[in-house]
């Protein structure tokens, strides 16, 4: 919010309150301002429909168009409109067609998005060569026909005038030659080793692009690769690996489950494969016949969510008091009462014991991702114990091919840039300067390589600091490959060249690799050609099969067997989220920007947000109690500030504070992806960074706030918290 | 006291007063006239094309099958103008050095599409399919005029809505056997309504007049 | 029977002239004529103008803005789409009709005493019908594309939409528009041709002579006249009740409740009378005082005018009994909640009220013969009864459009800046128009008065 927006809806909770009490049983609202009906909400709701839109000033003075109309009128009203011909128009067709369109009619293609390392299945609307629809490839594992508000919104990102148009050389106007000959001197420099090469990239899941890298570090043996996701999924791996000995991927069977309990899962909306588990939820929740049966849902979360919406008990909770939770209900499915304190009724827990093992194999217990990866261990140790395993949920190798923790990984690159030992770093997608931890300082690290190259979708505060930046493809307009929740490989191919000579990962890998020139498309079906058994005609027939179902058949990760640790069921956790006098922050990717890659995509911009339907705007969540205690009501600003005595400089976020009635008290989530400086004239100026405030040490979890003065919250990070 | 007015004005308040009411009558008629004619709506006007193409020589005295370069009428609202690959596929072995087909030859070379001067054009408000139109025995001829005599092309019907309302409302008038659609030569026969009405009823051809048929 | 002649200056008007004994022949004309030709322009005739023609101007900004913007600069919207335009439509039209009615209907009756008023009451008409029809144009979205709704041979086809009372509005006032023009102008010529043979200057010998189309007054030419007078008031007499027949139509047809009721030509066409002499009586008052022309508008006509407002106004007030019966006899929870929403919910129920007080309350003073012959009252009443007629136009329209049958549906109308500056415009278009015609025209009919000299010197006084 910016502080020149219009003044504070003063709530009138107690009203509300009074209002709710008196009408007894159940009464839908939509916003607390509308339950407390006050004037202001009530200016509010005339504005946004002003029955005079005139006086809005949006009609205020006469413009072009106005007096071209005038114009127009006055020449009729002399009556001479008649006397105008149609104009003249002109035919133009092609020279030489494209295959198959047949003008007017539009053909679809299947590709897949990849978000976070994992795709969903898309079957893309093309009129007259340009992509204009998204539908869902029901095909696809990891879509069935469905889609989510990302993948729709892609289309728009594609055309987004804002994305970056051209190669740039420090500031300047470049071109592909020149950075192939720049990356031509590279490559002789750091020959033979490869001393002081770095590549960053997001998580890759991409079978092609991970045997790039892999061969690239077999030519610079000396070279790294880093990969960082900032809303990726470390702590589920990490919980995987605490739980089993070695990183898995677990593939969740919502359709084969008749309870879930969700520990701070926004499972439907969010995470690996949601559009799919989506599908398989609401299956179970349609009546179709005599036999069907209901599934029943349990969640417990801090800050309420579409999941939590559709549950039939929820329980709102603080982020750091689901661990002690999950170890309570551990020990309750092994009819163990540990006896530890929780902020859970134990009643509560009890009941959810009770049905869990009544539904033995036809259970699941799922934890969110930005719980820690102990809660994940917990969770997997419980579907172990409740026989889900095979059922419910079975585990494969990781999607990625190089599985690592983002965090570590990133922080060991850092290392090397404060120690000076980086030459050269490739950022290959994704805004590290923007959405790094706090405590890494990224930005400055960053300077401290020697030569740096950058590439994305948009010119953003990563590409401002780096030599060079060169425009990235859109997955619309590349060829690639990707791999589903369940590690079904989808072939990405493009519906209409790229717009604005953008570059594919592949073909900025294969320049470093020394095949400069080589296009997207060969180098991906150069690798399947490699990797297939069939040969000539038969692989030609399979190359084709794939790319027109949008999957390749038969290639979901087989299940693998995987046994917990014998300790972990036993394991009763202290309960971590401290007591009610400290403030936990809990940070959340955000419904509409994600991580913050979507910043300038007006359409989710505008998307209002589940449950809060926020727009334009992130906001520090926090409960009614919460609001109250730190003397806050809608709109009003708080500082948080984050005292961390290793950095160099307070850091600290004027965060909007908004009162969402449902969330977990002495809480407050803050979204990210806002914030941004650099993504465009849609996103520049929305919201506030919290990333600012986000400590490597507990990047997704909490942080502990004390209030020391009105409006103001002093968070204290990374003490005697629990991180990989 | 003396005449304000000349005698002169007796003749000629009457001839104004009555000239007044068939003047404003001439002017209607006259607009409404202008609005039919030719100048305005552009009927059997022959239009200039970068290329002198002959409907008259390809489609009559060879005998080529309008869908040949009109591809996508039968599948498609919009028929299409022929991309210059499908003129290419006999211009590259015939007439290959015809200076009247060196915008099409240069058009292939130099991948530039030929931008050919729009004939028959509808406003932006009107919705228009031709494949539900051929697919239920409207000739091309019916509504495009005898193409196959035609040296250069030129709109055969004013494109007014009375002209598409007189066949919508009475479509036994025009509708003709499905084998004949792209027939260029096809003349209606002497018992056209009898027939027509048979046909009407045999292809299901429903008098659509309700305005958001065409005005979507 | 009253003794002839005698003059009361209270109590029954048979005692009192419609033209003040001692005129003659000449007298009549140079009076009238002279308002025209002697006086020049005068410094009030000036001011009055001037205001009517800057209120002229508001109107042209108003309307030239609207234009450009469109409606939305109207308070218009759902549920309440129609607003000012329609009301002060109907408002204007309402008040034409009392000039035919004077010109055209009390002709046929043989009624004297509208002698001295149907020029100006028709004139009245005239430019009440022209500020009426501009709404019809301007509440279009498209003003320019208005002559579809004219059916002339197009070819698209396509006939005007003829179920529709909108369309026989189109008809209807363009027929009233002719028929009133025609009647008015033919009424005119005699008089036109006095003016032209007085005129003192060229141009205006002109100007008059042609208008005037070489009128002689030869027998031939009356005996024309006085045949052609009678046609256009037999053409013009079912006007009366049709036109606004027709505008009640534009309500009475449809489904809405407090516009569906049978009663509405009739109490239409009772109010537009009720409504068009207060309109004569307001202008009729200052006239004959500015103008010294209390001897040929004399109390006896503005004592008849009283009395046909009287009751015109009980026959409205029998419409807003039988509209509330109906709706309760009815049954119809709409029908009821419609008149119960009027008469009791807030914002509108003021306007009801007011309108209860302005046409019924007020005007039963008139039953008072010292009322009736107090011209100040008479004009406060008549203003009343304006403003009355006005408010009742909106709550026709503005009520019943503002709560129908859904409640989910339901809004307020807000009239904006524009709003009020076209409707005040319209009357600054009506200002205009009638000060021209008081500077150039006869405003009393000079041949007709001159026809009741005769009857007033042989004593008559009916």
């Amino acid at each position: 919010m910016s502080s020149n927006d219009k003044p504070n809806i003063a709530l009138d909770l107690d009203a509300a309150r009074a209002k709710l009490s008196r009408d007894g049983g159940e009464r839908f609202w939509q916003s607390l301002g509308e339950l407390a009906e006050t004037k202001e909400y009530r200016n509010f709701l005339e504005n946004e429909f002003p029955a005079n839109a005139e006086n809005n000033g949006a009609g205020a003075g006469i413009n072009r168009r106005d007096i071209l109309k005038l114009m127009a009128a006055s020449t009729a009203l002399a009556g001479l409109s008649a006397c105008t011909k149609l104009p003249t128009e002109k035919i133009v067709p092609y020279v030489k067609p494209p295959e198959e369109i047949i003008p007017g009619k539009p053909l679809f293609y299947a590709t897949s998005m990849p978000l976070a390392g994992v795709a969903t299945g898309l079957l893309v609307e093309s009129n007259m060569g340009r992509p204009t629809k998204i539908e869902g490839n029901p095909d696809h594992p990891g879509s069935l026909g469905g889609t989510d508000v990302f993948t729709q919104a892609s289309v728009l990102t594609l055309y987004d005038p804002d994305r970056s148009k051209t190669v740039v050389l420090e500031g300047r106007i470049s071109s592909w030659g020149a950075f192939l000959s720049a990356m031509g001197n590279v490559r002789g420099q750091l020959a033979p080793q490869g001393t002081g090469m770095r590549i960053l990239t997001e998580a890759v899941t991409s079978p092609t692009l991970a045997s790039q890298i892999q061969s690239l570090l077999k030519q610079f043996p000396a070279a790294k690769w880093h990969q960082y996701e900032p809303c990726g999924r470390d702590n589920e791996r990490e919980g995987t690996r605490l739980a089993f000995g070695k990183p898995v991927n677990p593939v969740y069977r919502f359709d084969q489950a008749d309870v879930i309990v969700s520990l701070d899962s926004n499972f439907l909306m969010s995470g690996p494969g949601h559009v799919r588990h989506a599908r398989d939820f609401s299956r179970r929740r349609a009546i179709e016949g005599p036999d069907s049966t209901l599934n029943r849902l349990y969640v417990v979360e801090t800050m309420p969510t579409s999941t939590g919406a559709m549950a039939d008990h929820r329980l709102p909770l603080r982020a750091g008091e689901i661990e002690a939770f999950a170890g309570q209900l551990a020990a309750a499915i092994g009819g163990v009462n540990d006896g530890s304190r929780s902020a859970v009724p134990p009643d509560w827990t009890a009941a959810v014991a009770r049905d869990l093992n009544r539904r033995r194999g036809k259970s699941l217990v799922i934890a969110g991702e930005e719980q820690p990866p102990s809660v994940h261990a917990l969770a997997h140790a419980m579907n172990a114990a409740l026989g889900n395993v095979g059922q419910t949920v079975y585990y494969t190798e990781t999607l990625e091919a190089s599985p690592v923790n983002g965090i570590e990984s990133l922080r060991d690159l850092v290392n090397d840039l404060q120690s000076g030992q980086v030459e050269f770093l490739l950022i290959l997608g994704g805004n590290p300067v923007y959405d790094a931890p706090a405590d890494f300082d990224f930005g400055p690290a960053l300077l401290k390589a020697k030569l740096r190259v950058h590439s994305g979708l948009y010119n953003d505060e990563t590409a401002e600091l780096c030599h060079w930046h060169v425009p990235a493809a859109h997955y619309l307009e590349a060829w690639g490959d990707s791999r589903a929740y369940d590690g079904t490989i989808g072939i990405i191919q493009p519906l209409i060249a790229p717009l604005y000579d953008g570059r594919s990962q592949h073909e900025i890998v294969a320049v470093l690799s020394g095949d400069a020139g080589k296009s997207g498309h060969d180098v991906v079906r150069d690798y399947w050609k490699g990797q297939r058994p069939e040969k000539d005609k038969a692989f030609e027939t399979f190359w084709e099969t794939s790319l027109h179902d949008g999957v390749m058949a038969k290639t979901a990760l087989p299940p693998i067997s995987v046994a917990p640790r014998a300790d972990l069921a036993k394991q009763s956790a202290q309960p971590r989220g401290g007591d009610s006098s400290t403030l936990e922050i809990a940070f959340r990717s955000d419904p509409s920007a994600f991580d913050g890659r979507f910043a300038n995509n007006a359409w989710l911009q505008e998307l209002p947000k589940p449950i809060t339907k926020l727009t334009w705007d992130n906001a520090a969540m926090v409960s009614v109690a919460t609001a109250k205690k730190l003397g806050v009501t809608n709109g009003d600003y708080v500082t948080l500030k984050l005292d961390d005595p290793g950095a160099k400089k307070t850091r600290e976020v004027k965060a909007g504070t908004w009162i969402v009635p449902g969330h977990a008290d002495d809480s407050v989530t803050l979204h990210l992806g806002y914030g941004r400086r650099r993504a465009g004239d849609v996103g520049n100026g929305t919201g506030f960074n919290a990333n600012f405030i986000r400590n490597s040490s507990a990047p997704r979890a909490h942080g502990r706030g004390s209030r020391a003065r009105p409006r103001q919250v002093n968070l204290r990070c990374g003490n005697g918290l629990r991180h990989t | 006291m003396s005449q304000i007015f000349h005698h002169s004005t007796n003749l000629i308040s009457r001839l104004s007063i009555y000239g007044g009411v068939f003047i404003l009558g001439l002017l209607g008629f006259a607009l409404y006239e202008i609005e039919l004619s030719p100048w305005y709506t552009d009927q059997n006007v022959a239009r200039e094309q970068p290329v002198p193409f002959s409907h008259k020589h390809h489609a009559g005295e060879l005998g080529i099958d309008c869908r040949y370069c009109h591809t996508s009428v039968e599948k498609s609202s919009f028929a299409g103008v022929p991309p210059t690959q499908i003129c290419m596929s006999c211009h590259s072995q015939i007439w290959t050095n015809a200076a009247m087909l060196e915008p099409v030859r240069a058009s292939y070379r130099d991948d530039k599409s030929i931008s050919w001067t729009r004939v028959n054009a509808l406003p932006d408000f009107v919705y228009f399919d031709h494949s539900i139109h051929v697919s239920k025995g409207v000739g091309c001829t019916t509504c495009h005029g005898p193409i196959a005599e035609m040296p250069i092309t030129w709109r055969a019907g004013t494109l007014y809505m009375s002209w598409c309302l007189e066949c919508h409302r009475q479509p036994e008038k025009y509708v003709r056997p499905k084998s004949e659609v792209f027939n260029p030569n096809y003349e209606p026969p002497s018992n056209q309504l009898e027939l027509g009405r048979k046909l009407v009823k045999q292809y299901k051809v429903q008098s659509l007049t309700n305005c958001t048929v065409c005005h979507r | 029977m009253d003794p002839e002649g005698s003059q009361h200056t209270t109590g029954s008007s048979r005692a009192q002239p419609f033209l003040e004994p001692g005129q003659t022949f000449g007298s009549v004309t140079d009076k009238i004529s002279s308002i025209v030709l002697g006086r020049g322009t005068t410094k009030g005739w000036m001011i009055g103008f001037a205001i009517g023609f800057c209120l002229l101007m508001v109107f042209n900004v108003a309307v030239a803005y609207l234009l450009i913007k469109g409606v939305g600069i109207w308070g218009i919207n759902m549920p309440i789409a129609w607003g000012f335009a329609i009301i002060n439509f109907v408002w204007w039209i309402g008040i034409g009709h009392a000039g035919t009615l004077i010109s055209a209907i009390l002709l046929l009756l043989h009624q004297k005493w509208r002698t001295s008023i149907n020029r100006f009451a028709e004139a009245m008409t005239l430019f009440a019908v022209a500020c009426a029809g501009t709404f019809p144009l301007l509440h279009m979205g498209r003003p320019w594309l208005a002559f579809w709704l004219m059916p002339y041979p197009n070819p698209m086809w396509m006939w005007p939409q003829f179920r529709s009372p909108l369309v026989w509005d189109v008809f209807a006032v363009s027929t009233y528009l002719t028929v009133s023009l025609l009647f008015w102008f033919v009424g005119l010529i005699p008089d036109l041709a006095t003016l032209r043979d007085r005129a003192k200057n060229r141009a205006a010998q002109v100007i008059y002579g042609m208008f005037a189309m070489g009128w002689r007054g030869s027998a031939v030419h009356w005996s024309r006249y006085e045949t052609a007078s009678i046609l256009l008031a037999g053409l013009a007499t079912p006007l009366v009740i049709s036109v606004h027949t027709v505008v009640s139509f534009d309500f009475a047809v449809a489904q809405l409740p407090g516009w569906h009721t049978t009663i509405f030509p009739p109490y239409f066409v009772a109010g537009a009378i009720y409504a068009g002499f207060a309109m004569v009586m307001t202008l009729s008052i200052p006239i004959r005082k500015y103008y010294h022309l209390e001897e040929f508008i004399t109390m006896r006509h503005l004592d008849n005018m009283a009395k046909v407002m009287l009751a015109t106004g009980l026959i409205v007030a029998y419409g807003y009994m039988m509209e509330t019966f109906m709706a309760f006899y009815s049954g119809n929870q709409f029908d009821r909640y419609i008149v119960l929403n009027r008469m009791t919910a807030p914002p509108y129920a003021i306007v009801y009220w007011s309108l209860i007080l302005c046409n019924i309350v007020i005007p039963q003073s008139l039953w008072s013969s010292k009322v009736r012959s107090s011209v100040p009252a008479l004009f406060g009443i008549a203003l009343v009864v304006n403003v009355g007629m006005w408010l009742e136009r909106f709550v026709i329209v503005v009520i019943s459009l503002h709560r129908d049958f859904m409640p989910s549906g339901w809004g307020t109308y807000i009239p904006t800046r524009w709003d009020w500056a076209t409707f005040i415009g319209t009357m600054g278009l009506f200002l205009t128009l009638f000060y021209l015609f008081i500077r150039f025209l006869p405003m009393i009919s000079i041949s007709e008065m001159r026809a009741l000299v005769k009857e007033t010197q042989e004593g008559k006084g009916d």
